[in-house]
């Protein structure tokens, strides 16, 4: 092995991965083919920001020199994993399997890309396989114990976190898993305590910063019912859970039909239900990071955009409220159109500044500008002429297009386009 | 880069030193040694002492075989700027090449001690290959050669360190020529390193009296690029002390060879050498946290690391340990604990003082117009003295596309090293980014306050 390699191999143990990618290239340069140095290179550029696509690149030109080894294929896997193409990563990881079935890296490899297609029972089988081989896999060991909190087996998802701590007490991977599982149960200190410990051992852990977030916002009674409806969620596949969605308007419309001819009464509480729900489930996040931002140690675990988006959402909202309510009681109808308008704003603002892609926060904050302009116009039409009724003349026009975007906008979402990539 | 274009812009500018030499080494490129000696003639011209011209004229002498000629200018050329590392360098090759391998031998050994970039292995195997590996010549810090057979001369021991050193593959400064003067701004660092480094060292009594000695390990960490090597190197010069330098290559040397002697033969030239300063740069790749290590020789080279910071087999006094990173997060627990790295100094970018005098440094030497150091500045808030280089380079490139456009020489303009600043992001951040999770989560001892306080996460 030359020199380059071997010093690349000990940087990259070291964490120095720009260091460890330069020396790789001084050793191509003098053994252009060699594949050891590919895989290198993309183990090394997995873990440099923004360089996922060239790790990915890498494997493949290590996996076209030697085609007939595991490895490179499993590598590739992961990788394709971390890039959100789970459907790639498995047929890959299954083909690593295939040239070696006795590989644990590989049936892990299969375990990550199943845990991302949201098939958690086969997940768990995989990860069980890579620990049937090697059960010091520590990696196959917490996938394991996340596929099986995802299937709401929770005692079985703890032992296993157990049993791997009591093998390596240092593991924060496993202290993650454990909060994770404390949360889903409701145990909000517990898991704080848990994230607390992971981060102490990888302080750069998104999984765990993550939990150290949704354990500071589920301190609120409010966030933690919405949270347990994000768990239930997220132990569905992608298509269920829109399949879900879909399901709950449609059971609205055909309910509101009913009710309307049936028991009128029962409408005001049907609507409360469904757009609390509605807000709630746009909101939840926004206005949990506003409440957070008056927290002085837990405002510290929020990043730049988690701040905007809680000072953005939580404003809109708040003062959408502060409107709405002297207007209900005076019934000044001014008042509760620009509250009504702050409030559905906050639904796009709420996607504008963690939750999409590029082209996405340019479509969601477009509609909450709008929203506000076109909710701005109508109720100026109202202060001008107070007699008539919201929904009439230019102003209700007006209102209809503003409402009607408003609407219209909580589909988006659904387009894979306009949603956060990963990497 | 295309020669015609060049003479072009020569032609609008015919006194442009740079611009001279830089088509003096393109017609030697070339082997139109004519033409390159008439540009360096034309150099020393207008600088009779021009360094550059006067080696190139060397090495031209030597192209065409009158390399007696040649080692004549060398020696005149060394004499005159005996820092000049260059010069030995060449000095060494035609030494060479007139067969006396002993004095190539302590030529190349003063051009390496001056400028480690300049290490030739080719050559160095070829000199040690011609007989040049018996070390009974050397070149002392002052430049003039000597035969170090002679006993009991300090500047022959001098030069036996200096050997030692090359022979290690450090650096090695007798005196370190930098003194915190040469660093700017970053007062609070410098007043650190007063209180927790030179006052102990300078009088040892008073802060014996308090139970404190001198000497000791003391950990410099910050961003990249934030001037942590230079403000070793101003420590060494304010205390009057040897300076060796241990970087990131030769730490990879030793897990690669005979890594636990090599480190002790190191510490034992440090001792030998007192009052010094023995630096380590990047010494988390060096004292890395042994939970991390796959190979058991890593984890004895460690173990030997801490027997010699403990000073268990030599004593360690007046020997100033000192090292540098920018992941203090990876080092070793063990290296933190009292009487080994139990000193630790945040440097962070360079303040806006300290970045004014960065840019002056930068604009030394070229042509600038609207040009105001203190705006620039003022625009680079949170840039390294690297970034700061990137944004010059940047301007500079500006600069030259239009020379070679309009075919004149276009001064770098304030507008377009302002443009150059928006081109370069400031590299220090991603390093904050990582750098404040360890702070927010893993700071149990109050290690990391420096970075809290510094991005107004704590008072």
């Amino acid at each position: 092995m030359s020199t380059f390699l071997t010093r690349a191999e000990f940087l990259r143990e070291r964490g120095r991965h720009e260091e460890a990618v330069a020396l790789l290239h001084s050793h191509l340069a003098q053994h252009p083919e060699d594949p050891a140095a590919f895989i290198e290179l993309a183990l090394n550029r997995m873990e440099i920001d923004g360089q996922m696509a060239q790790a990915l690149a890498d494997a493949k030109t290590a996996t076209g020199l030697i085609p007939d080894a595991a490895f490179p294929l499993a590598l590739q896997a992961f990788i394709l994993s971390r890039l959100d193409r789970e459907k790639e990563a498995l047929q890959l990881a299954d083909q690593a399997i295939a040239l070696a079935p006795d590989y644990a890296y590989a049936w892990r490899a299969k375990s990550v890309a199943l845990c991302g297609l949201s098939r958690w029972k086969e997940a768990e089988e995989a990860a069980r396989q890579a620990l049937a081989i090697n059960p010091d896999d520590e990696d196959a060991s917490n996938v394991l114990s996340h596929a099986l909190r995802l299937q709401n087996r929770l005692d079985e998802s703890e032992d296993e976190t157990k049993r791997r701590l009591s093998r390596n007490p240092e593991n924060a991977f496993s202290f993650a898993n454990a909060g994770w599982a404390a949360l889903q149960r409701g145990k909000v200190k517990e898991a704080e305590d848990y994230f607390k410990e992971a981060l102490r051992l990888n302080p750069n852990m998104g999984y765990a910063r993550n939990g150290l977030k949704e354990s500071y916002r589920a301190r609120s009674a409010f966030y933690r019912v919405f949270l347990k409806w994000s768990f239930f969620q997220q132990r569905l596949a992608e298509k269920h859970r829109t399949a879900i969605f879909i399901g709950i308007f449609v059971s609205f419309k055909v309910l509101r039909s009913i009710l309307e001819n049936t028991q009128p009464i029962l409408l005001l509480p049907l609507f409360l239900i469904y757009y609390v729900f509605i807000f709630g489930s746009w909101l939840s996040t926004g206005l949990a990071n506003f409440f957070l931002l008056r927290d002085s140690t837990a405002r510290l675990s929020l990043d730049k955009a988690e701040k905007i988006d809680g000072a953005v959402v939580g404003s809109l909202f708040f003062c959408g409220l502060a409107l709405i309510v002297p207007g209900f009681i005076w019934e000044k109808d001014v008042l509760m159109i620009a509250g009504g308008a702050l409030m559905a704003s906050a639904i796009p603002a709420s996607l504008v500044f963690t939750k999409s892609s590029r082209s996405g926060s340019i479509i969601f904050g477009s509609a909450t500008i709008l929203i506000l302009l076109l909710s701005g116009l109508a109720a100026w039409q109202q202060y001008l002429h107070p007699e008539k009724p919201i929904f009439e003349g230019t102003g209700g026009g007006i209102l209809t297009v503003a409402i009607l975007i408003a609407v219209g906008i909580t589909w988006l979402p659904l387009i894979p386009a306009l949603r956060k990539k990963r990497e | 880069m295309d020669l015609d274009a060049l003479k072009i812009a020569l032609a609008a500018s015919p006194e442009n030193i740079p611009l001279l030499l830089m088509v003096a080494k393109l017609e030697e490129d070339h082997f139109h040694l004519a033409e390159a000696r008439s540009y360096l003639d034309r150099v020393l011209k207008i600088q009779p002492t021009n360094h550059e011209a006067l080696l190139g004229i060397a090495r031209l002498l030597d192209f065409s075989g009158e390399s007696s000629q040649a080692i004549v200018r060398l020696e005149a050329l060394c004499a005159q700027a005996p820092a000049y590392a260059p010069a030995w360098l060449l000095r060494s090759r035609i030494t060479l090449e007139e067969g006396d391998a002993r004095m190539a031998r302590a030529f190349y050994d003063k051009a390496v001690a001056l400028d480690r970039t300049l290490g030739d292995d080719e050559l160095f195997n070829e000199i040690l290959r011609k007989g040049g590996g018996i070390q009974r010549t050397a070149v002392t810090a002052d430049g003039s050669v000597e035969d170090v057979s002679q006993d009991g001369d300090d500047d022959i021991f001098s030069g036996i360190e200096s050997m030692k050193a090359h022979d290690l593959g450090i650096d090695l400064q007798l005196h370190s020529n930098k003194k915190f003067t040469d660093v700017g701004g970053m007062q609070r660092v410098k007043d650190d390193i007063r209180m927790k480094i030179i006052h102990p060292l300078k009088n040892p009594e008073l802060f014996a009296a308090y139970g404190k000695k001198a000497g000791g390990g003391v950990l410099l960490y910050g961003p990249p690029g934030c001037g942590k090597t230079l403000m070793a190197q101003a420590t060494a010069g304010e205390i009057n002390a040897t300076f060796l330098s241990v970087g990131l290559h030769q730490v990879l040397d030793m897990y690669l060879g005979e890594s636990e002697q090599k480190l002790h033969s190191i510490f034992e030239l440090a001792r030998n050498s007192t009052p010094a300063v023995l630096f380590f740069d990047e010494i988390d790749a060096l004292a890395a946290d042994r939970r991390d290590m796959r190979q058991s020789a890593g984890r004895t080279l460690i173990n030997q690391f801490l027997a010699e910071l403990d000073g268990a087999q030599a004593e360690n006094e007046n020997l100033l340990v000192l090292g540098a990173t920018n992941a203090p997060w990876q080092l070793d627990g063990a290296f933190l604990r009292p009487g080994r790295f139990d000193r630790i100094i945040f440097v962070p970018p360079p303040d806006e003082t300290a970045r004014k005098e960065i840019i002056q440094i930068h604009a030394q030497g070229k042509p600038l117009a609207d040009f105001d150091p203190a705006d620039l500045a003022k625009r680079t808030d949170g840039f390294s003295g690297a970034d700061l280089k990137a944004v010059f380079d940047i301007a500079t490139e500006a600069a030259l596309t239009e020379a070679m456009k309009q075919g004149n020489l276009v001064p770098v303009s304030g507008k377009m090293l302002a443009k150059a600043t928006k081109d370069v992001k400031a590299s220090t951040r991603k390093w904050f980014e990582g750098a404040k999770n360890h702070a927010l989560y893993a700071n149990q001892s109050g290690l990391y306050d420096d970075i809290l306080i510094y991005l107004g996460l704590k008072k």
